[in-house]
């Protein structure tokens, strides 16, 4: 019997912690050191950001980029990272943010549009301002039954994308390579006739 | 044909060739350049900032208006506006000690209020104040509430590290307005005081 009521308490203490523990705060913290960033088009970068949690309990945070940031970002990848509880931002632990970044200037090209390009970089530099969010990662919906609004926090620092462009002269290597082949086949063909000339002799 | 023309003709392709040998190597190697020495020193600075928040209790379990019996109703309170000590509010937005910047709070909703059936409560109907300080009268009164958007709106400008933002919340409900549990998101975001995209998209 004994035996029994300690097992009920022991059920009800355990069932009270999660329940307490579930009305303990949980916050989201960023640390960061840069606000822009250049990079050239079609390339893959990665960013680190810190987070951290002061706060009392844990929490899983998310980190994205804002709408306006979105169109040039392409493969951005970004993961759930869990952060204990007091983390200190001296402790923050750090989350990568990698993207590529697209091709933004045109380039001018003699042949197909691809070929025999050069990249003069007369375009103004390509800017895209935007921001960083850090946001917990979703949570079960609070609300039921009698209605109102679930509540979600964020936090967010700047971040502006300078796309660089490489200036580079018309390569002519396609043409070159052409040339080259239709000597190449030439010098075959003539070295092949003189073969049959001799042998036709020989004979 | 001669031989010594042939001879010819096969060096002029020869060369040929190895011109375009030549020239597709440079054409993809970067240009050689001389020598230049100068002296420097490194000059560098990281600049750091650091900041966090988090909803208080009350506020995390979402903004809850309860069952509205009587239509049309005006300025129905969310179940924490009052419950505090000296009836203050108990929803509000916490700032760590554990920061080094300044941050603005800006709030937006994500929808109307919506039911399970897509009927829209709009969001006109629900309502805000915010202060930087709480009592039985801050924030309000109810009659000076703006209506939540589903863009950010500033709500709290530079509040320090280890201060909070008190919000108090109302509903108000149309007569013709239809039977249901209405359901949003409301969220919180802080940016740096001086951050120059403000409250962002």
């Amino acid at each position: 019997m004994k035996r029994k009521n300690l097992l009920f308490f022991e059920i009800i203490f355990v069932f009270g912690i999660f329940i307490f523990s579930s009305f303990v705060s949980a916050g989201v913290g960023i640390k960061w050191g840069q606000e822009t960033a250049l990079i050239p088009e079609s390339t893959s970068t990665c960013m680190t950001y810190g987070v951290y949690n002061p706060w009392p309990r844990d929490s899983y945070v998310k980190i994205d980029v804002s709408d306006n940031l979105k169109p040039i970002l392409t493969e951005a990848k970004s993961e759930v990272k869990y952060v204990p509880a007091q983390t200190a931002s001296v402790n923050s632990l750090p989350v990568e943010f990698c993207f590529r970044t697209p091709k933004v200037y045109e380039k001018d090209c003699l042949l197909f549009g691809c070929l025999i390009c050069k990249q003069d970089c007369k375009e103004s530099q390509k800017v895209y301002t935007g921001e960083v969010i850090l946001s917990e990662s979703p949570k079960e919906a609070a609300i039921g039954g009698t209605g109102g609004s679930s509540t979600t926090m964020a936090i967010s620092a700047p971040l502006q994308i300078k796309v660089q462009c490489k200036e580079s002269p018309r390569n002519y290597s396609l043409v070159f390579v052409c040339v080259a082949v239709v000597a190449l086949l030439l010098l075959g063909v003539s070295f092949l006739k003189k073969k049959g000339s001799v042998k036709s002799k020989k004979r | 044909m001669g031989l010594e023309k042939v001879a010819i003709y096969r060096i002029i392709l020869a060369v040929v060739i190895i011109a375009c040998l030549v020239l597709i190597f440079f054409q993809n190697t970067s240009a050689i350049t001389g020598h230049a020495t100068s002296g420097t020193t490194k000059s560098n600075v990281s600049i750091q900032y650091f900041m966090s928040i988090d909803l208080s209790t009350n506020l995390q379990e979402g903004i809850l208006f309860g069952s509205v019996a009587t239509l049309p109703a005006v300025d129905v309170n969310a179940s924490h506006n009052y419950d505090g000590g000296s009836s203050a509010t108990t929803l509000y937005v916490n700032t760590s000690l554990d920061g080094n910047t300044a941050v603005d709070l800006c709030t937006k909703a994500n929808s109307g209020m919506t039911t399970s059936t897509g009927v829209v409560l709009g969001l006109g109907n629900e309502t805000y104040l915010n202060a930087t300080s709480t009592d039985a009268d801050i924030p309000g009164p109810s009659g000076d509430a703006v209506a939540l958007t589903t863009t950010y709106a500033k709500s709290g400008e530079a509040v320090a590290v280890g201060n909070a933002t008190f919000f108090r919340f109302w509903l108000d409900v149309p007569a013709a307005q239809a039977g249901g549990d209405y359901n949003n998101s409301v969220l919180f975001k802080t940016v740096r005081t001086a951050d120059p995209g403000g409250c962002g998209s």
